[in-house]
């Protein structure tokens, strides 16, 4: 049915008939390796199945605060987010293989939040105002939230995309 | 059955709506969704409590001069109203809505419908009194929760 539907909810202003060019949809997954990861990613690729779109998993690396006092301590973080990103990305590939192809991994080093966000940004622009930008991630990314906060809570504070969080 | 990967045959999504522009938005999305994956769209209007507390507290903000009735009367009317433009809009958009007013704590009584229907997904537009922080984001609440489905917060 209509695939259109969904540029109404981003800008229900515009109440037309939006079927000019159907709008792609962009889902940016923020991928950690955890269980709500792949339930997120499960999620992305349900939302963009049937709609033209791609999914762009976003590992963000997020420096511990102990490890940033040594540089010995940065180096071997560095090499151990490497690796990391090489083992999300056959995770993905071996979840996604048979359902989904239009996916890719992007890896950014920073906050969380403030990271997916700036993804988002990022594949915003690139795809100009023809394409819907969609947050999904999942709800227990990281067992620190007692010191960083929890992403999806800052995601829902400050982020301008719709925020799909899924537990 | 539940889960979101079985439920595309007729998947139950509940959208919190009260009025405000980012709730519609909420709306358009649930329905939008909804005409996708085939289902119905459940859309709450939570009204503040009715019991004794809330009644003295509205009571002594209006220095005790307006009768509660009155408000009770106002939100009920403004829930029908409600009710009216989520219908219009979904028969518009060919969606199965159910208009349910209730009252209550929002966050808690959107989780018991949601429950109750055993829903796929929570819609809720994102805080339009963000600067204010009275109550704290409703969106940030249901976020917290371990045991709720799927949330979207449209901004």
């Amino acid at each position: 049915m209509p695939v259109q539907r969904v540029e109404q909810w981003v800008e229900p202003v515009d109440e037309g008939p939006a079927a000019l060019s159907p709008p792609r949809l962009v889902v940016v997954v923020g991928f950690d390796g955890s269980e709500s990861a792949y339930r997120a990613l499960d999620s992305a690729t349900h939302l963009i199945s049937g709609r033209t779109g791609n999914i762009v998993a976003v590992y963000v690396a997020h420096p511990s605060a102990t490890a940033e006092l040594s540089p010995e301590g940065l180096g071997e973080m560095r090499n151990g987010f490497d690796a990391l990103e090489q083992q999300f990305t056959e995770a993905i590939r071996s979840r996604l293989d048979l359902v989904e192809q239009r996916w890719r991994l992007e890896r950014r080093d920073g906050g969380i939040a403030h990271e997916l966000v700036a993804a988002a940004d990022q594949v915003s622009r690139d795809n100009g105002t023809d394409a819907t930008v969609v947050i999904v991630v999942g709800s227990a990314m990281h067992t620190y939230h007692h010191v960083v906060g929890s992403v999806p809570v800052a995601l829902v504070r400050h982020a301008k995309y719709p925020i799909v969080v899924v537990p | 059955m539940h889960d979101t990967s079985a439920s595309s045959a007729s998947a139950v999504i509940v959208v919190g709506i009260d009025g405000s522009d980012t709730s519609w938005d909420a709306l358009c999305w649930a329905c939008g969704e909804t005409s996708r994956l085939g289902g119905r769209t459940v859309a709450v209007f939570v009204g503040p409590t009715s019991d004794v507390t809330s009644a003295t507290a509205t009571a002594s903000f209006a220095g005790a001069a307006i009768a509660y009735g009155a408000i009770q009367e106002t939100m009920i009317d403004q829930a029908e109203e409600l009710g009216g433009q989520a219908r219009n809009y979904a028969c518009e958009h060919g969606v199965d809505l159910t208009f349910v007013h209730t009252h209550g704590d929002t966050a808690t009584e959107l989780m018991r419908i949601a429950g109750s229907d055993c829903a796929d997904l929570i819609v809720v537009g994102r805080s339009t009194k963000a600067r204010h922080h009275l109550a704290g984001s409703l969106g940030r609440r249901l976020v917290g929760r371990r045991n709720a489905p799927i949330v979207v917060v449209v901004p």
